[in-house]
């Protein structure tokens, strides 16, 4: 049976884990309203999701964060708020580094270099494992994409 | 910022939290195959001193009679162009924001406000809890502004 795109309609409104392999190594991405890229076909993306989503109960995988990048992203938040004058103390910006890279780890523990995506179209990697521990299985359902089909920011 | 846009504003971040637990959960059980979280949550009242009394809601798909029953948002929404398309100079479909979908159901509640009164939270994206500026068909529609 054939598969579908995302519809557009659908995808502006929704924020949903994607995921793909360059070469060996997998792939996840936060679509964040985005429009989703065509290698991306829904049946096939909501079958990965489902068998990712059983891997999380119990994953424990080491995953270095892109801190610098996170870093940044919280530093431009504060800013917003500042500028309507929330005062500095309500900020703990500890809780707030946590609450943005939470669902990107969690990719990362299964085995996924785990990434978001920005208005411009642009990924970029929060949570990467240390050790790729990804089930063969899973791995190639995973559609294949070219490196020069996405933009790593 | 108004004390009271600060309160809408924890609430609404608080939404985001539940919207997290909801997926995550439907996640564990596995009964439903769609997982996606909505791209944003806001809230929506009819004055400043109702702040209390908001509703918040998510971005969402829409249709061209989605807010039949709310004609004066049906007709702001309009004038940008048609309901549940693109315009030109805003990524987000016409409507189908999560501004819009709270607007119509406190409009539902509340038939005789003026559009352009409603009051607004800022947007969060559930996912990270971060804040999202305003689009620029809620900020024409609605007469709000960014930070």
């Amino acid at each position: 049976m054939s598969d579908i795109h995302y519809y557009s309609n659908y995808a502006n409104t929704r924020d949903i884990d994607c995921f793909f392999r360059i070469g060996n190594m997998a792939y996840h991405f936060a679509s964040n309203g985005q429009p989703i890229p065509p290698f991306i076909t829904r049946n096939t993306n909501i079958k990965i999701q489902t068998a990712v989503y059983a891997l999380q109960t119990n994953s424990t995988g080491d995953v270095d964060v892109n801190v610098d990048f996170v870093n940044g992203l919280i530093q431009n938040e504060i800013a917003l708020y500042d500028s309507v004058q929330v005062p500095q103390e309500e900020f703990n910006v500890e809780q707030m580094i946590i609450n943005y890279v939470e669902s990107f780890q969690e990719m990362a523990r299964v085995g996924f270099v785990s990434m978001d995506l920005d208005e411009e179209g642009v990924f970029h990697i929060i949570a990467s494992p240390t050790i790729q521990e990804l089930p063969q299985e899973l791995f190639e359902k995973l559609p294949e994409v070219r490196e020069d089909q996405v933009r790593i920011g | 910022m108004r004390p009271e846009q600060r309160e809408m504003n924890n609430e609404t971040y608080r939404v985001c939290f539940d919207i997290c637990d909801m997926v995550n959960e439907k996640r564990k059980k596995g009964k439903d195959n769609v997982h996606d979280y909505p791209a944003a949550v806001a809230a929506c009242a009819v004055s400043w001193n109702r702040y209390r009394c908001s509703i918040i809601n998510t971005s969402g798909k829409v249709v061209k009679t989605s807010f039949h029953k709310t004609p004066s948002l049906e007709a702001a929404l309009n004038a940008l162009g048609t309901i549940g398309s693109k315009r030109d100079g805003c990524n987000n479909y016409i409507g189908a924001c999560a501004e819009p979908h709270a607007a119509r159901s406190v409009l539902e509640t509340n038939p005789g406000i003026a559009v352009k009164n409603l009051v607004f939270s800022y947007a969060y994206r559930p996912r990270t809890k971060m804040m999202i500026r305003y689009c620029g068909n809620c900020t024409k529609v609605f007469n709000i502004q960014n930070p």
